[in-house]
C-alpha cells in the first residue's frame, strides 16, 4: 500500500470511528417532523417579511399631489422561457433544431394597467402601481433575505453523447447530470429534469457538425456551461475515403498529397501537429490536397488525420526524411 | 507508403440515442424506506462529513438527501441501487459551498443540546479530508467514494453518472494532486 492509501485509510477510519461514537441518528419520523416545522417557519418568516416590506414601502412613499389613493398590487410571476423549435447557428456554422418533445407550463399573474414585473425564477417581487400620473410606476426593490448570496455555479456534465460521436439518425436524446434543482437549457429550450439532477432533451441535428452548448442555471441565477460536438451523417451522403500518396518525403520542406472521395461540396480538413490544410470535395465527388510539414523533425513519425465535415476520418502516418534522415 | 484504411473510428450511433431514456427504471419490488434509511444513514452521513468538512452540516445534508428520496420513494425505491441515488444527491449537495454554509447555519440554529452530531477528527485526519475538499468537485467526490466506501470504479461511475474512464481520470488526477499536497512521493504507484 502506498503512503497515500495508508493515510487515506487512517482518515477513513477516523470518520468511521467518529460515526460509531456519535449518538444514534434521529429516526426518520423526527426528520420529517422537523422538516415540516422548518418549512412552516420559513413560510411564516417570508410572509411576515413581505407584510413589513409593504408597510415600510407605504410609509416612505412620497405623497403625490392630485393622487387620490395609490393602488397596491402584489404580483408574482414565474417565468419559463418560451419554447421554440429552432436555434440560431453556432459559431461553426452548424445548428440544431429541437424536436417538439419538451413541454413547459407558464404561470403568470399580471398587474393591471399594463404594468408588469418580471422576476427571476423563484423570486418574489412586490410592485406598487400609482394610478394618477399617467404611466407612473414605482417599482419596489426585491425582498431582502439574510442568506449570503449563492455565487457557486452549478455543476453540469454531459453523459451522452460522447464528444465527436457520430450519428446516422438526426434525433438524438442528450442527457447528463447537474445539481438537483438547477435547470438546464440549450438555446431557448429547457431540458426535462429528474429528481437527482439528471436531465435530458431530444434535439434534431443538422447535417454534419453540430456544436451543442448546455447551460445549467441554479435558483440563485449562477450558470455553468458544458458543450459537446457531434456529427450527423445523413444516409444519402456519399462515402468518405482518404489516401496518402507518399507517407514519407525527402524534400525540404517535406509534404504529402492526400486525396479521396466524399460528398460533393463538403469540407475536408487534413490536420497534424506539423502542418494542416483544408479543401472541398469537387462536383465529381473527388478531393485532393497537398500539405507541407515544414517543422517536422527528420526521422520522427507522426500522425496526420483527414476528416470531412460529417466527422468521418482516416489517420495516416508520415515521416520526413529531409536532409538524408533515414527513419 | 504507409497509408492505411482505418475503419470509421466512432461508429456508435442512433442505437445509443434510442436507448438513452434516463428514467426507464426496470420494474422491481420497492424495499421499505425505513429499512433503507436505517441501513444507509450512517455511511451517507460519513460521506457528507468527508465532502463537507462540517460536523454540524453533515447530518443535515444526509437528512436532506433522504427526505428527497422519501418524497420520490415510489420511483427511487424501484431503482436497482437506490443507495447510489442518495449518495449522488448528498455528494452534489456537499460540494456546494453555499448550500453547505446554509445547512451549517441551520443546524447550529436548531439549538441542539450537543454541539454537533459527530465527534471531531484528529488533526492529521482532518487535514487529509481538507485536502480532498480542496480538489475540484468531481475529483473530491470520486476520491471520497473510493476511500470512504471502498467503491469500485464502476460503482463510482454509476453514482456520479459518468463514464468509468472519467472516474479513472478523476481518481488518477485527484490522487496525484493529493500526493503532491501531502508531500508523498508515489512514483509509479498511482
Amino acid at each position: 500500500m502506498n503512503p497515500l492509501d495508508a493515510r487515506a485509510r487512517r482518515a477513513t477510519s477516523a470518520i468511521n470511528d467518529s460515526l460509531a461514537m456519535a449518538a444514534a441518528p434521529a429516526p426518520f419520523a423526527t426528520i420529517v417532523r422537523r422538516a415540516i416545522i422548518v418549512k412552516a417557519i420559513n413560510v411564516a418568516m417570508v410572509g411576515a417579511g413581505l407584510v413589513l416590506f409593504i408597510a415600510a414601502g407605504a410609509a416612505f412613499r412620497t405623497p403625490q399631489p392630485q393622487t387620490p389613493v395609490a393602488e397596491t398590487v402584489t404580483s408574482t410571476t414565474s417565468e419559463a422561457p418560451p419554447l421554440t423549435t429552432t436555434l440560431p447557428p453556432d459559431d461553426g456554422g452548424s445548428a440544431i433544431v429541437a424536436l417538439p418533445t419538451a413541454t413547459s407550463t407558464t404561470t403568470s399573474s399580471q398587474a393591471p394597467a399594463a404594468t408588469s414585473s418580471t422576476a427571476p425564477p423563484s423570486t418574489t417581487t412586490s410592485s406598487t402601481t400609482t394610478q394618477a400620473p399617467p404611466t407612473t410606476t414605482t417599482k419596489a426593490p426585491p425582498t431582502t433575505t439574510t442568506e449570503p448570496p449563492d455565487t457557486t455555479p452549478p455543476v453540469i456534465e454531459i453523459v451522452f453523447p460522447k464528444n465527436r460521436q457520430r450519428f446516422t439518425e438526426p434525433g438524438v436524446t442528450f442527457r447528463g447530470v447537474t445539481e438537483p434543482g438547477a435547470k438546464v437549457t440549450v438555446g431557448k429550450l429547457e431540458a426535462e429534469l429528474g429528481d437527482a439532477g439528471q436531465w435530458r432533451i431530444k434535439l434534431r441535428l443538422r447535417d454534419g457538425r453540430n456544436r451543442v452548448v448546455f447551460t445549467a442555471t441554479d435558483a440563485a441565477g449562477n450558470a455553468a456551461q458544458a458543450e459537446v460536438v457531434v456529427f450527423y451523417e445523413p444516409p444519402d451522403v456519399a462515402a468518405f475515403t482518404a489516401h496518402a500518396t507518399f507517407g514519407s518525403c525527402e524534400e525540404d520542406p517535406p509534404y504529402d498529397v492526400y486525396h479521396g472521395t466524399g460528398e460533393p461540396g463538403s469540407a475536408v480538413g487534413v490536420v497534424s501537429q506539423y502542418g494542416s490544410g483544408a479543401t472541398r470535395v469537387n462536383a465529381e465527388g473527388v478531393w485532393e490536397l497537398k500539405v507541407f510539414f515544414p517543422d517536422a523533425p527528420p526521422g520522427e513519425t507522426f500522425l496526420v488525420r483527414a476528416a470531412d465535415e460529417y466527422g468521418r476520418a482516416r489517420t495516416f502516418e508520415f515521416v520526413s526524411n529531409a536532409g538524408g534522415a533515414d527513419g | 507508403m504507409t497509408a492505411q484504411s482505418h475503419p470509421l473510428a466512432d461508429s456508435q450511433s442512433a442505437a445509443h440515442a434510442a436507448g438513452s431514456d434516463i428514467d426507464a427504471a426496470p420494474i422491481r419490488a420497492i424495499v421499505s424506506f425505513e429499512a433503507f434509511y436505517e441501513r444507509e444513514l450512517r455511511s451517507v452521513i460519513g460521506l457528507a462529513y468527508a465532502l463537507s468538512g462540517s460536523r454540524s452540516a453533515a447530518e443535515d445534508l444526509a437528512q436532506e438527501a433522504f427526505l428527497a428520496a422519501h418524497k420520490s420513494w415510489g420511483k427511487v425505491g424501484r431503482y436497482e441501487k437506490p443507495e447510489a441515488w442518495v449518495r449522488r444527491v448528498v455528494a452534489n449537495l456537499s460540494v456546494s459551498r453555499f448550500r453547505r454554509s446554509v445547512r451549517e447555519a441551520r443546524a447550529m440554529a436548531r439549538m441542539k443540546p450537543q454541539a454537533s452530531y459527530l465527534p471531531a477528527l484528529p488533526a492529521e485526519d482532518e487535514a487529509f479530508w481538507r485536502e480532498v475538499r480542496a480538489l475540484p468537485k468531481r475529483q473530491a467526490q470520486a476520491i471520497a467514494l473510493h476511500y470512504m466506501e471502498d467503491r469500485s470504479v464502476a460503482d463510482i461511475a454509476e453514482i456520479l453518472e459518468c463514464a468509468e474512464g472519467t472516474v479513472k481520470v478523476h481518481l488518477f488526477k485527484g490522487r496525484a494532486r493529493l500526493s503532491e499536497r501531502l508531500g508523498f512521493d508515489t512514483g509509479d504507484q498511482l
